[in-house]
């Protein structure tokens, strides 16, 4: 049996008493690509900062590797957070350093790694995800494809055994989102990264995943494999995958 | 009868000529006949279709006929969507509760919230003085460029423009009881322990600490202090302390070259004014300045630096989302950092009286 990085029990979350998460649980195996779908304004991002203990405690639990979101401390939260890479949707890259030095920061802060081998692992990471001339530009004078690479290459420069993805298709071509598909499927492949993925893109969901995790309104509508997932009964699931498809609604 | 069309550019007038005919008429029974009708959009659709409500203020019953298939599958789609769209937040409430809640609120969302800001960027200025390993190279001195050194031309230039002015204003009452050359004694106790700190905070604070707070919400609608979280860095220790750093070791430099530059401009008024020569101004300066003044001074700077920067990063991190945030944050941050400049000023004045 597999084991399990995330185990989300019983969430629920309101804003200004608008319930905005209700009763939400689920759970997310080693080497598994999961992606979190839903409707716009369901409540997958808000998963999402939760998991990454971005937003204040709300009623349930969060836990990855064993360890409770609710209980990081400033010392804990350091050491967690080497566990994982982010990768935002907008890369949200700080503006004011060069690529290779957003990419080299974790690492800087974290380790005490000499100054030439730094910048041979970003070098690596950066070939790893086709930017090696991307070195020395900085976050604005890349494409919006460029900068995901970038924001890519930075979540994975620590080796993350789990890697979180916000949207990361969104406003790329399909040739640009195919090449980041095939990214994150070495990255699984070849690292043995668990990913935790939101998106909308269902040509990417049939391309990488092998887990669904459906919202719908704020609570968990589908939990299952991707083939489960196609034949899934819950209509709205459904429609995703029609219309995602190229079907009509 | 309703002619060729009934669009966004006429529904206005429309509604108005109905309004009136409504208002004449002694009918009780209308008909609208809309087979002339042969355009129309969403404003006339709705027009249409609040017709018989309208009408009903004036006690007359409206019939709508002979309108063609176009014009009735237009009607169709654009028909009144009968939606609550009640704000839930919206409640009615007494003067008293009101107030409550928002004193509430503003304690909660603004005084506890500084606080605890404080709090943490003092624990992290003082840990941080010993680690200097989550530091970035170079960082702490970008910063004292950034806010202390750039800031010289336009501090000193202001603050001898303020001397200046000072002496200037003072001469003609020195003159009249012949008490000239306390202008020096005005001038240099003035600058050294009130205008000097005074000026130079409040110069940084409309550039430094506006460049802060928008530097740090477009970082947080940007997503880059999660980014600095889930990288495991604490989005304070990165970006704010370096800038308390840099702050406090330029500002007392910066407040003690301001106050030189405004004496200077009270001696260029003394001399033209008063005819007090430079060499009798700067003899007279060792006599009436003190030490205390100038440690004043100093202190006040070093306190007016905490703020600038506290202020900024308060307000930058309780950015809401958008441009339109980063800019409201951005001048909150400059109005109350020059209010609570003031406000310490005036507290510390007290103290070191």
């Amino acid at each position: 049996m597999q084991e399990k990085i995330i185990d989300v029990k019983n969430l629920s979350v309101s804003f200004d008493e608008r319930q905005i998460l209700e009763d939400v649980s689920f759970s997310v195996n080693q080497g598994e690509i999961a992606v979190i779908l839903g409707e716009s304004g369901s409540g997958k991002s808000t998963i999402l900062k939760h998991m990454l203990g971005l937003f204040p405690l709300a009623p349930g639990t969060v836990t990855i590797f064993g360890q409770d979101i609710a209980e990081l401390d400033e010392d804990i939260a350091m050491k967690f957070y080497r566990k994982l890479g982010v990768f935002y949707q907008n890369g949200a890259l700080l503006n004011s350093l060069t690529v290779a030095e957003n990419i080299a920061l974790p690492l800087e802060q974290h380790t005490d790694l000499p100054a030439d081998i730094i910048e041979d692992l970003v070098r690596t990471k950066l070939s790893l995800v086709n930017l090696n001339h991307a070195f020395h530009l900085y976050p604005s004078q890349l494409s919006g494809g460029m900068l995901k690479r970038a924001a890519l290459a930075r979540a994975i420069i620590m080796d993350p055994p789990l890697l979180f993805c916000d949207e990361p298709g969104a406003g790329l071509d399909p040739v640009s989102l195919a090449t980041l598909d095939e990214l994150i499927l070495n990255l699984r492949d070849q690292l043995g990264m668990t990913v935790v993925m939101v998106t909308h893109e269902v040509t990417s969901i049939l391309r990488i995943a092998n887990k669904v995790i459906f919202v719908n309104k704020g609570r968990i509508a589908f939990e299952g494999s991707l083939e489960e997932a196609q034949i899934s009964d819950v209509p709205e699931l459904r429609a995703f995958f029609r219309v995602g498809t190229g079907g009509k609604k | 009868m309703l002619n060729n069309k009934l669009t966004i550019s006429n529904t206005a007038e429309f509604l108005h000529d109905l309004d009136n005919l409504f208002r004449k008429t002694k009918e009780t029974n209308l008909t609208i006949d809309l087979a002339k009708l042969n355009e129309i959009d969403s404003a006339g659709s709705l027009a249409i279709h609040q017709l018989p409500e309208i009408a009903a203020k004036y006690h007359i019953s409206i019939k709508i006929e002979n309108a063609d298939e176009k014009i009735k599958r237009k009607m169709e789609l654009f028909r009144p969507v009968a939606v609550n769209f009640t704000n839930p937040r919206e409640k009615k409430e007494g003067l008293f509760m009101v107030l409550g809640e928002k004193t509430s609120h503003f304690f909660t969302e603004y005084v506890i919230s500084f606080l605890y800001l404080v709090s943490d960027i003092l624990y992290w200025s003082i840990k941080d003085l010993f680690s200097r390993k989550h530091r970035r190279k170079g960082e702490v001195i970008n910063q004292a460029i950034s806010i202390g050194v750039n800031a010289l031309p336009i501090v000193m230039a202001m603050a001898f423009i303020i001397g200046l002015v000072l002496a200037l204003q003072s001469s003609f009452q020195l003159r009249n009881f012949g008490a000239n050359v306390y202008i020096v004694d005005l001038t240099v106790i003035a600058m050294m322990a009130e205008m000097g700190p005074l000026i130079t905070a409040i110069m940084v604070a409309g550039r430094s600490g506006s460049s802060i707070a928008a530097e740090i919400a477009t970082m947080k609608v940007t997503a880059e202090t999660d980014a600095l979280q889930t990288m495991g860095l604490n989005p304070i220790r990165f970006v704010v302390i370096p800038k308390i750093y840099g702050s406090l070791i330029t500002l007392p430099f910066l407040t003690i070259l301001a106050c030189m530059a405004g004496i200077i401009g009270g001696a260029v008024a003394a001399n033209f004014y008063l005819d007090i020569t430079p060499e009798i101004f700067f003899n007279r300066m060792p006599l009436v300045l003190y030490q205390k003044d100038i440690l004043t001074g100093i202190f006040k700077s070093l306190c007016f630096a905490f703020i600038i920067v506290i202020t900024g990063t308060f307000f930058g991190f309780k950015v809401k989302e958008g441009a339109e945030g980063v800019g409201k944050s951005t001048t909150s941050a400059v109005v109350a950092a020059i209010a609570l400049v003031i406000i310490a000023d005036l507290v510390l004045g007290i103290l070191f009286y």
